[in-house]
Order: structure tokens, then sequence, then C-alpha cells
């Protein structure tokens, strides 16, 4: 525990070293939310008939969660090891299990602050009608982030063996965004492409989100985290493919090449 | 005891699918003391260092320590140091104890303050430990690597062109301190200028390509 501590220390303390970084993450999240706010404002009629709460208000809780997946936390800081070239010294057999435990509980950290801040910022100022059950929402935000870490990790797997994953993180994040119900409720997209929504995670944890902040779900009622759970079986297979990337990249020899 | 017998390794990429072969079919055996491969450029000291450390997996051969063949799929990479280019060792955002305190924790080392402080002042660092990395220039940070590594206290340590960023005073007690604990350990020092091992280390230790 200790190992993983002192390594998510060092990304707080990386983090804070450029000192604008963690604002701009919130501003970014802020400014994306006003845009869907002033499209709420203007366009109301179009968008809510397939929405039983108001758009910006569906916005809000699947934009946060999204967030866990499109922080993009845990790539972004494995290539950043690699560019470093410290890469190869984080990864000896005997720490790469604490490594990215770090990193998914970093990352974890880092977007459940956010989600809070925000969750604050909307009641102090009256803009949405929050019925959160927070039991649930702990619980969904954690089933989420492993969910999602599996991917991402899978991901920085490639980032590791081809140099070049930030694209395919890039495109995950763009289908995720799409065909989960991100900016619009999967009901909108045609039957043909709905299939692809059933086995992407967000779309689940998107679903249980509308439902604990405005519905006050319990656990037992959304059946979304249920199935998200399946989805964390992903995790053993990510940090196995992970170990093997890094091992071909050795006999490759381009473990700190960028 | 270090032995190597018949390592060869090549750079590869995949697409398209290359190999550049670097080491081929290289043997070399080493006890207790101070060891020192002089070659030239590009022959590759560094490659040869990284595959000792574990860094990278040769093609084949074998690599045994202490009488005992090793498994590259578990290798014992916590039996090493090595010491290599200075920028790449360390965050650059850290300061130079926090670098050193993460990678002790990482490697299940007791930080002992009172050893790294006595090794900073001989090194002449004490100043420059409360740091961040990228404020040093790369002859201190390399003397920060040296800290770090005395203070590991590994039963091998391998240095790639340790002395080319330091000066000729520190270099001397870098020096003294390695003759010192090499009844101890194995120390390879891998260098393409033989002028700076000179007097230093033993000549029957050196091996020259």
């Amino acid at each position: 525990m200790k190992k993983i501590l002192y390594l998510i220390r060092k990304n707080f303390l990386i983090e804070i070293h450029y000192k604008f970084s963690l604002f701009s993450l919130f501003f970014s999240t802020l400014f994306t939310l006003l845009i869907f706010f002033m499209i709420d404002k203007y366009f109301k009629s179009k968008i809510s008939p397939f929405l039983s709460v108001d758009y910006f208000s569906y916005i809000f809780s699947s934009f946060l969660i999204f967030n866990y997946s499109s922080n993009q936390i845990i790539t972004n800081s494995i290539t950043s090891d690699i560019n470093m070239q410290i890469f190869e010294n984080l990864v000896e057999n005997k720490f790469i299990n604490y490594y990215l435990w770090s990193l998914i509980i970093y990352s974890f950290i880092i977007s459940t602050t956010e989600l809070f801040l925000f969750l604050i910022f909307a009641k102090l100022t009256g803009i949405l009608n929050f019925n959160i059950n927070y039991t649930s929402l702990i619980i969904l935000i954690l089933i989420s982030s492993l969910s999602f870490s599996a991917l991402s990790i899978i991901t920085a797997s490639f980032t590791v063996l081809f140099k070049r994953g930030n694209i395919i993180s890039f495109l995950i994040s763009v289908i995720e965004s799409f065909f989960s119900g991100v900016y619009f409720p999967i009901e909108v997209i045609s039957d043909f492409l709905r299939p692809i929504s059933k086995i992407l995670p967000m779309t689940y944890s998107i679903k249980a989100s509308y439902k604990i902040f405005y519905l006050k779900s319990s656990f037992f009622n959304t059946p979304e985290i249920k199935i998200l759970l399946i989805f964390c079986i992903f995790l053993p297979f990510s940090f196995y493919l992970f170990k093997k990337s890094v091992y071909l990249s050795k006999k490759l020899g381009n473990l700190s090449q960028y | 005891m270090l032995e190597l017998k018949n390592i060869s390794f090549s750079y590869k990429t995949i697409i398209p699918f290359k190999k550049n072969k670097v080491i081929d079919n290289l043997s070399l055996k080493f006890d207790k003391g101070l060891y020192s491969i002089i070659a030239p450029n590009g022959w590759g000291k560094t490659t040869l260092l990284k595959i000792i450390k574990g860094f990278l997996i040769p093609d084949c051969g074998e690599i045994i320590i202490n009488g005992v063949k090793t498994k590259f799929k578990n290798y014992p990479s916590d039996y090493f140091s090595l010491f290599s280019n200075p920028v790449k060792n360390f965050y650059s955002q850290l300061t130079v104890i926090e670098n050193i305190k993460l990678f002790l924790i990482l490697e299940d080392l007791k930080i002992d303050l009172e050893k790294i402080n006595q090794f900073s002042k001989i090194l002449g660092i004490e100043n420059y430990l409360n740091k961040k990395t990228q404020e040093l220039s790369t002859g201190s940070i390399a003397k920060a690597i040296f800290l770090k590594i005395f203070i590991e206290d590994k039963n091998v340590i391998l240095f790639d062109e340790p002395f080319s960023n330091i000066d000729e005073k520190s270099s001397e007690i870098i020096k003294s301190y390695l003759t010192k604990i090499s009844t101890q350990k194995t120390l390879i020092i891998a260098t393409s200028r033989k002028n700076e091992i000179k007097g230093f280390v033993n000549e029957k230790n050196i091996i020259s390509y």
C-alpha cells in the first residue's frame, strides 16, 4: 500500500508542478457543461421528448460519469513516463501491479473530486434539482472507474508496444461518447447501430447515473450497476495484457522509445 | 558471481519488421570487484547493461547469477542498480529527495535519512536535496543518481559512462568510494574513454573491444 501511496503522491506532485493543469481540467468541464446549458435553454423543445428530465440535467450526470473515462489520466501518465524515458524504471516485474493500481486510484481521485465539486457548484447555484442516492453513487463511480480503467490499461498496452496508443484512446473516447449516450439518449441512435451501445460499459454507467442522480435509485433497483460488475472482469485481463506488452517491448528493445 | 552466456540482442520494429543486431553471441564472467568494458560508441554498451539490469530481453543466451540460471519472465532486476543517462532516471518535476524516496520505497528499501545526508555531503549535493531535478545541472543530477545508487547498496552495480558529466574532483571522490566497496560487490563500468578508468580499474579486469 505504501508503494501505491508514494506513486499517487508522485502523480499529485507532478500535477501540482504544472500550476494550472488541475484548474484547466475543472474549467474545461465547466465550459463544456455551459455549452449544454445554453443548448438546453434554446433547443429544449427539440430534445426533450426523448428524456424524462431536462436536457441539461441529463448531460450533467452523464458528462460527469464520462469524465472517468475521457480524462485519459491512465494513458496520459503512461505516455508521459515513456516520453520522459523513466518508464523502464517503473515497470520492473516487482512494481508493475503497484504502478497500474496507483494510476487507477489517482484517476479515480481526480474524477471524483471533480464530480463532487460540480455537485456542490450545482447545489449552490440551484441550477439543477437532484434527488441523489449517495450510497449508490459511490458504488457506481467505484465500479465504473474499475471497468473504464480496464479499457484504459488495454489501450495503454498498445501505447507501450506501438507507441501510438493515443490514437486508439482517442477513438475509444469518440466511440463511447457517440454510442453510449453521453450527449444524447441512445434511443436517438438507429436500431441498426444500437447493439454497439450494449457492449460499452459507459452505456450502463450513464443509464445508472441518470437513475441515481434524479430518481434516487438504490443499488438494488439499478440493474445497470450489476452489468457493470461483469465488465470489471476485464481488469485482470488488462493487467495481463499490459505485462505481456512490457515483456514484448523489452524483447523488441523499444521500452523507453517513443 | 555474474555470468553472461552467448548473449545476442537485436533492436526490432514490428511494422515493417526490421532487425538491427547490436550484440552477437557475447559471453562474459564477473566476480566481485571492479570491472570495465571499454568500447567505442555504438558497440552496444548501454544495451548490454540494460540486458543485465532486465530492461531488455536478449534474443538468445543466458544470465547466471550466483550459479542460478535466471528466467527472463521473472528476472531479478532488484539484484542490480544501473547508473545511466542522468536525465532518464529521475522525474524532473520532483525534488532529488522525493525521487530517491520514491525509488527506495518501490524497491522495499529503508529510507535512511542519516545515510542520505552523509552521502550527499560526500558528493557535495547536500544543498540540492530539496531542489527540483530540473533546476539542477546534468552533473549535479548525475551525483544525485550516484547518491541513490549508494543508498540502494545492491550487490551488482552497473555504470554507463558514469564520469562523463562529473567534475574531476567529484570523480576522484566517487572512484575512491567505488574502490572501497568493490571488495564486497561487482561493479561494471562501461565507457568509451580509457583514460577515465586508467589507474582506477585493474588492467586484468578491463574488457576492451
